[in-house]
């Protein structure tokens, strides 16, 4: 309730801070690169269409990751309609840590975005709760069976510590 | 492979810079000036509140204050709507393509109708809308749910048919269900096709009949055969045409509802108890009495040459008006 960002200053200051959170977050949840990229220029014009005060730096990260999220699920379900592909698409991109990506990415929804935002973003069960909308046991056990799931798929599999 | 091969990997991704590049050039949407009736405001508070600290009734200020408080009130920047935030798909606010229905009987028209809808219940709006169409005699004709893994935030695309005479009905019906975010019902007169149909009938109908008369009177084989194969062309194009005519008439008497029903979360940081939302509204109000004062001082310091030149004006006035008074 302090600090405000807000208008043109939330917008260069997410597009300093935020911009490879949101194409992350993007590319988990579309089904190849072009689709991330698109979502992640949407995420910016909802931005600046939406003027919104933030009340801290936090406030705005939390609100374009689950604007992201939202904007990707809109664009899984438009394609899907149109050409009934899988909802994700597995991508080459030539390196062996695509493997571990695309692991996460063969994931359901939930459990893909609690697992990045818990490994790579270091947010807590709670915080996962606020920004998925859901409540931090679910986000729990959501952690708990990706983690399951990934241990199957990946050798040495995906322990916390 | 473990986290730190995913956290590296993650690390990787980057924004390409022609992704960047094209952020980057996004326009702000045009600044909204601040409105002149703000401005006008901010000056008759302060003027109101200068004329009545010189006349000495101390308090009068605060009053001003409060009032223009309330002015601004109405225009200030709401951020209860947070639960926008979960609504970014593209919805327009209601809009409607209706044509007015002033057709007599005998156009034929097709209703058709758009809808999106939201709801905070999914499973008794489902509920609700499969009683409502049964009830209005229509019919499903198709429905795919999408289930994003929680519970809270399914989807749903459904076709629907409605007898045309109760499509209004049902979409009020709708609304009292769930909220409608954009809506479009669009009327197409499809009266030419129809007599053209109609029309194209009764030609072939026609030619039947007299091929058949002239059939039975035929001696030769040969314009048996013929006459045949005419008259089971002239059937084939009189089925296809009677099938096209059945479907204009069940366009007609159903309208097609499409239906794309969301449903949305509760409110962010939602926190079931009671004290968790006394909470959440509390802190929602804080932050945007916050916002108010902040823009109130800046449209109050925006304001500020004009409460310099009224400020002056005033005090020679008052000074005027004193020594006026003492002779």
């Amino acid at each position: 309730m302090t600090v405000f960002i807000k208008g043109k200053d939330a917008f260069s200051f997410a597009f300093k801070q935020f911009t490879d959170t949101v194409y992350r977050v993007a590319l988990h949840n579309t089904a190849n690169f072009a689709d991330a990229e698109d979502v992640t220029q949407e995420v910016f014009i909802k931005l600046l269409e939406a003027n919104k005060a933030f009340r801290d730096s936090e406030h705005l990260k939390a609100w374009l990751i689950r604007v992201t999220i939202n904007l990707c699920r809109d664009k899984m379900k438009k394609s899907s309609r149109e050409t009934l592909v899988e909802n994700v698409i597995p991508y080459k991109t030539g390196e062996d840590k695509a493997d571990v990506l695309e692991a996460v990415k063969s994931l359901p929804e939930n459990y893909r975005n609690t697992i990045y935002l818990h490994y790579y973003e270091g947010y807590t069960a709670k915080e996962i709760g606020k920004i998925l909308d859901a409540k931090e046991n679910t986000v729990l056990s959501w952690l708990s069976r990706g983690r399951d799931a990934l241990r199957k798929e990946l050798d040495g599999g995906f322990d916390d510590e | 492979m473990n986290k730190n091969d995913y956290i590296k990997a993650v690390e990787n991704i980057t924004a390409p810079q022609e992704l960047l590049d094209r952020i980057e050039a996004l326009d702000p949407p045009a600044k909204k000036k601040t409105p002149l009736w703000k401005t006008i405001t901010a000056i008759a508070a302060c003027f109101v509140a200068v004329i009545i600290a010189f006349s000495g009734i101390v308090g009068g200020s605060m009053k001003a204050e409060s009032e223009d408080m309330m002015w601004g009130n109405g225009n200030r920047y709401d951020m209860l709507a947070d639960s926008a935030d979960k609504e970014t798909s593209n919805e327009s606010p209601s809009m409607s393509v209706g044509t007015s229905l002033t057709a007599t009987a005998n156009r034929k028209i097709v209703k058709t109708a758009t809808l999106t809808v939201k709801t905070k219940s999914y499973e008794a709006f489902m509920n609700g809308i499969m009683q409502k169409i049964e009830q209005y005699g229509g019919y499903v004709e198709q429905s795919q749910e999408y289930n994003y893994d929680t519970a809270s935030n399914r989807n749903a695309n459904m076709d629907v048919k409605i007898p045309a005479d109760k499509l209004e009905k049902f979409i009020d019906e709708l609304s009292t269900l769930g909220t409608i975010t954009s809506k479009i019902i669009s009327s197409d007169d499809i009266t030419d096709s129809y007599i053209d149909v109609e029309s194209r009938i009764n030609a072939l109908e026609t030619e039947e009949e007299t091929l058949l008369g002239i059939l039975k009177k035929a001696e030769k084989l040969s314009d048996v055969i013929e006459l045949q194969q005419r008259l089971s062309t002239v059937r084939a194009d009189l089925e296809r045409i009677k099938a096209q005519k059945q479907s204009y008439d069940g366009m007609i008497a159903y309208s097609g509802v499409t239906l794309d029903i969301n449903e949305v979360e509760r409110v962010v940081e939602g926190d079931d108890t009671f004290f968790g939302e006394v909470k959440e509204k509390l802190m929602n109000n804080l932050y945007d009495l916050g916002d108010f004062f902040r823009e109130f001082v800046i449209n109050l310091i925006a304001a500020l040459p004009y409460i310099a030149i009224i400020g002056v004006v005033a005090v020679v006035v008052i000074v005027i008006v004193k020594k006026v008074r003492k002779r």
